[in-house]
């Protein structure tokens, strides 16, 4: 953690809203994708980002290590997110609900199946995935947020690629990939 | 393909399909999103809670602060719990059993403990039941108390019995503080504090000998420097604890935490605002509902009466048996005869009779049987026992829904019945009530509704001598009753001196149930309205010392509830009769107090009741502000007599008031009532005759008054107005235009029960009051002037005058309607068509008519 960050930190403990502020532009982008992550809804996925602030905020006083305030607040958020499916009505999908006519457009159906893939892949790989191309967050974002160094973030990640060019490859999105 | 082509088309595909730019922060707009949490961490700043590294000698502090022991007990069990918390993680290797119990709890997004604590081996324990989520949200059950607590902190407390916000128990204070101040104790604190400050004694250790089977760990903690001991039972699989228990030997004060685990709850079960609204609703009359509110049982059983309800929902009772006694009395046996509403309650049998013939019934007898749910009805005609007709169809009508009178009841089913029992009385075992008891019932129906002719027209078909038949004694009570209604006091002492020894007899004796004071209130009530106090307070004393006769085949049990039951009467006497005869005698709360021997001021029986001479509403201080108010303002005029009709001043002082008297004291002719509000809402409501033709100005000043106005007495209310609309500058000018103006007609159809007749929009108080709900309801009804006066008042009450007025030309005058809705907006008048022509048979033409609209301006 770079010293200026440390200093807004511990102003933001001693009560300097601004300092909070700042940490919460700093961090939006990979939180919103944490949420993002579990509630694959981009506008849910902020409203868990901005709660998530809001819980960290009161809570600030009980970080014990302020080294670790991003995962600290990644951890509020994916909290914040899981209540919000647990308290969420049961909603039926947009594909349940559309008429049928000639189908989506190519786009759309190939999107929505690296999404699907995206969805399989296993938790650790998901995430770090998802904070990678969600906002195009940086290593050094993703392992502040998830608290891994940037070699495990890129080990996650290569891994999570390979896996996903096989489920594509598989389902004839990505047929050409040797 | 190359590898990197590759990577870059895959890299391309999935930025495409999740990928999203231009996300940005707005800081500003969270703030305002954020309030609370901004407030709360602003208070946290102010109160200096800055981190700190430890928190040595908490459990010392803990113990400094001389807690009700419980606290401490309950105290020490959730340190021990955020202990486990703390020390997770840290223990790896030292013993790996217990660091798998801390680290399994630590994992649990969500978990509740039932708290027992005794002060002593005798002591009766208490029990608090706690409820925590992983953010620290918790919620706790003390008592009659739900106490919700954040960051340490009560947010809110609420009281089950009176459903009001109270103060919070001071113990939940202290245990919702300590557990959010052990949350910030470092390991080594714990260690100091907590474990006595020895390392390698912080893990509880295994005590095998505790535990007959393998399915349950035991751990015990010795408390250094104490007798006190801790155990900790967990689950050998689950690693979860499940038991902790406290025990001091030297007292036997021991705590006993119960706990549980789920997934979590809904959001709102930690929301004090949800459950301050739940407060308002009527679900909150089952105290079940309250205490357990929002909780879901993560096995999915049911918690509570609502839920009960929201699973079985309501049924139609299943009829057995239906007839008609010769006298025309309709009884029903069904089984399943019972239904449980949201709230709690249950209600049985159908509740409602019509026929083909249009008649009106009245249900005067339920009951229910707990063996096999059969319920029992009897229903009569409105002229019972007069009316011989014999319908051919019965229509039992099941109604469900809330007991509130303002609210729509629901009906659930309805049966068609064309085949019954003729001519036949009931089957015994069934109904426990004499026939004869329909028409006294009825009588008493009658009195009740001034109809004193027909009550005593159907007294007179009762034979008998009072002291001979319990028929002819119940007749003679409905009599006293009818000479209450009927002001004749002095006949109704004479009659109740005779009754006297009857009632006190039957009283006595025993009858298989508790016996009920209550048949005494008419005779006490005849003596008190005839002027003889001293009588009635002889009377009083007299039935409170009398000791009826119980069975003695009843337990000690049975006895001391059934002498519960015999004071609660005596309270329910009192509860009826002080506030009614305050009123009807002007007795004062003092005379009232000395015949009944009770404080009526501030007594909890009388809450809410108004007094002749008192009204417990104006002990609030807006209310000793005006007097006080009033008084100075005398002072003044008593030496400035008035310059012309009226004068304003304005308020010097920022205080409420509450008026109950306009009159200036020591200044005939002189009275003061303070202006207060908008003065555009207060030129809205000019001329209280010319609803819907007042027309304020948009120009007129935006002011916000404050003032007292003083006039002579005898000035017109419209004459103050103008007035006082003058005085800031405005003036009343009078113009006739062309208005559209709905002209309404009655179609002279029979209209049903005033009490009946409801607004379109069922009322709901959980809701806010939107169009064609309930927005004043009256137990004496509304007639159409009042009716049509709201639905002009709500068209036009924008101040423009150019909404719809109405002109009555139905003729009516007698009540209408139990409840008047709300009419705003344009939407509503197609819904006000639909509901005076569906309620009243009345339909409105409309026509272009020239009126007069008066325009409140600023002078010219």
């Amino acid at each position: 953690m770079i010293d200026a960050e440390r200093e807004l930190i511990e102003a933001a403990r001693a009560g300097d809203l601004d300092s909070f502020g700042k940490l919460c532009e700093r961090y939006y982008a990979p939180i919103v994708a944490v949420a993002y992550n579990v509630l694959r809804d981009h506008q849910l996925a902020e409203d868990a980002a901005q709660e998530a602030f809001a819980r960290g905020l009161v809570g600030l006083r009980r970080l014990k290590e302020p080294a670790k305030f991003a995962p600290w607040l990644a951890r509020i958020c994916r909290n914040a997110a899981v209540d919000m499916v647990r308290n969420r009505p049961p909603q039926l999908r947009a594909e349940d609900t559309s008429p049928p006519d000639d189908g989506p457009a190519a786009e759309e159906t190939t999107a929505r199946m690296v999404r699907e893939a995206i969805a399989r892949l296993p938790g650790s790989l998901r995430e770090v995935t998802v904070l990678r191309y969600y906002h195009d967050c940086s290593y050094e974002q993703i392992s502040a947020v998830l608290g891994l160094s940037k070699m495990t973030v890129n080990g996650r990640l290569t891994r999570a690629k390979r896996k996903l060019a096989k489920d594509l490859r598989r389902r004839g999105v990505l047929e050409d990939i040797s | 393909m190359k590898t990197d082509d590759t990577d870059e088309k895959l890299d391309s595909l999935i930025r495409s399909a999740i990928g999203r730019d231009k996300l940005s922060f707005d800081l500003q707009q969270w703030q305002r999103d954020h309030p609370r949490h901004i407030d709360e961490f602003k208070s946290q700043t102010r109160a200096g809670k800055a981190p700190s590294a430890s928190t040595p000698g908490l459990w010392h502090r803990i113990l400094a602060a001389r807690l009700p022991k419980v606290a401490v007990a309950a105290a020490l069990v959730l340190l021990a719990i955020v202990g486990f918390m703390e020390l997770g993680g840290s223990l790896d290797g030292a013993n790996v059993a217990w660091a798998e119990v801390s680290r399994r709890f630590q994992a649990v997004p969500f978990f509740s403990v039932t708290i027992y604590m005794k002060d002593d081996a005798t002591a009766e324990p208490t029990q608090i039941e706690l409820w925590m989520a992983q953010d620290r949200a918790i919620r706790l059950r003390l008592g009659k108390q739900v106490i919700f607590g954040w960051d340490g902190s009560v947010t809110k407390a609420f009281d089950i019995s009176s459903r009001q916000p109270v103060e919070p128990d001071g113990r939940a204070a202290i245990l919702i503080e300590k557990i959010v101040q052990a949350g910030e104790v470092s390991l080594d604190a714990i260690v100091t504090v907590v474990f006595g400050g020895k390392a390698q004694d912080v893990t509880p250790l295994v005590n095998p000998n505790a535990v007959i089977s393998q399915d349950v760990v035991v751990f015990d903690v010795e408390l250094p420097g104490s007798s006190e001991w801790v155990r900790i039972w967990a689950l050998r699989e689950s690693r979860l604890p499940v038991r902790i228990r406290s025990w001091n030997p030297t007292d036997g004060a021991t705590t006993d935490a119960v706990f549980e685990y789920s997934k979590g709850q809904p959001v709102e079960f930690f929301d004090p605002e949800a459950f301050g609204k739940l407060l308002q609703s009527g679900s909150a009359a089952s105290r079940t509902n309250i205490a357990y509110a929002f909780l879901r049982d993560p096995g999915g059983k049911t918690l509570t009466p609502e839920e009960m309800f929201a699973t079985s929902g309501y049924h139609v009772p299943g009829l057995e048996q239906v007839g008609m006694t010769p006298d025309g009395a309709v009884w029903i046996i069904a089984a399943q005869g019972s239904n449980r509403m949201p709230n709690g309650y249950l209600f049985y049998g159908f509740g409602k009779l019509q026929d083909d013939l249009g008649r009106q019934y009245y249900r005067v007898y339920g009951a229910r049987r707990n063996d096999g749910d059969r319920s029992m009805e009897a229903f009569v005609p409105a002229d019972y026992p007069f009316d011989r007709r014999i319908p051919s169809r019965l229509i039992l009508i099941c109604e469900g829904g809330d007991y509130n009178p303002q609210a729509k009841r629901e009906i659930i089913g309805t049966i068609a019945v064309t085949d019954w029992k003729r001519g036949q009385s009931w089957p015994a075992g069934t109904i426990g009530a004499e026939e004869w008891s329909f028409r006294t019932q009825m009588a008493r129906t009658h009195c009740d509704r001034k109809q004193y002719d027909q009550a005593e027209r159907i007294l007179a078909t009762i034979a008998g001598q009072p002291e001979e038949s319990p028929a002819a004694l119940e007749r003679e009570r409905v009599r006293l009753h009818l000479l209450l209604h009927q002001d004749r006091f002095d006949a109704a002492v004479l009659l109740s001196d005779r009754l006297m020894p009857l009632l006190e007899k039957y009283y006595l004796q025993w009858h298989g149930f508790a016996p009920s004071p209550y048949i005494f209130c008419d005779r006490i009530a005849a003596q008190v309205l005839a002027g003889r106090l001293d009588d009635a307070k002889q009377t009083w004393q007299h039935i409170k010392a009398l000791q009826p006769e119980l069975s003695p085949k009843l337990s000690e049990a049975a006895r001391q509830r059934i002498r519960e039951t015999i004071q609660q009467g005596f309270d329910t006497c009192l509860r009826v009769l002080v506030p009614e005869l305050s009123h009807k005698g002007h007795l004062t709360t003092e005379q009232l107090g000395e015949i009944f021997q009770v404080t009526v001021k501030g007594n909890e029986l009388f809450k809410g009741h108004v007094f002749w001479d008192w009204n417990p509403e104006f002990e609030k201080p807006k209310y000793r502000n005006w007097e006080r108010h009033l008084a100075e303002l005398a002072e003044y005029y008593k030496t400035h007599p008035l310059p012309a009709m009226l004068e304003i001043l304005q308020h010097t002082k920022a205080e409420q008031y509450g008026i109950r008297q306009t009159e200036m004291p020591g200044i005939p002719g002189y009275s003061a009532a303070p202006l207060s509000g908008k003065l555009k809402d207060y030129a809205r409501y000019y001329n209280q005759q010319a609803v819907g033709r007042v027309r304020v100005q948009q120009d007129i000043p935006d002011l916000t008054l404050d003032h007292d106005v003083i006039v002579k007495k005898g000035t017109p209310d419209t004459q103050i107005e103008q007035l006082v609309l003058g005085h800031f500058g405005l003036e009343i000018v009078e113009i006739n235009e062309p208005r559209r103006v709905w002209i309404a007609r009655y179609d002279g159809r029979k209209l049903q029960d005033y009490r009946e007749v409801r607004a379109p929009v069922p009322y709901d108080p959980r809701a806010a009051v939107r169009t064609g709900m309930m927005s004043a309801s009256s137990g004496g009804g509304f007639d159409l002037a009042f009716l049509f006066s709201q639905l002009t008042y709500w068209q036009n009450n924008d101040g423009k005058a150019a909404g719809p007025l109405i002109v009555d030309q139905t003729g009516f005058k007698e009540k209408v309607s139990s409840e008047s809705p709300q009419w705003d907006g344009t939407e509503a008048l197609d819904l006000a068509r639909q509901w005076f022509q569906e309620q009243f048979g009345i339909t409105f033409t409309e026509e272009t008519r020239t009126v007069t609209t008066y325009v409140v301006q600023k002078k010219r």
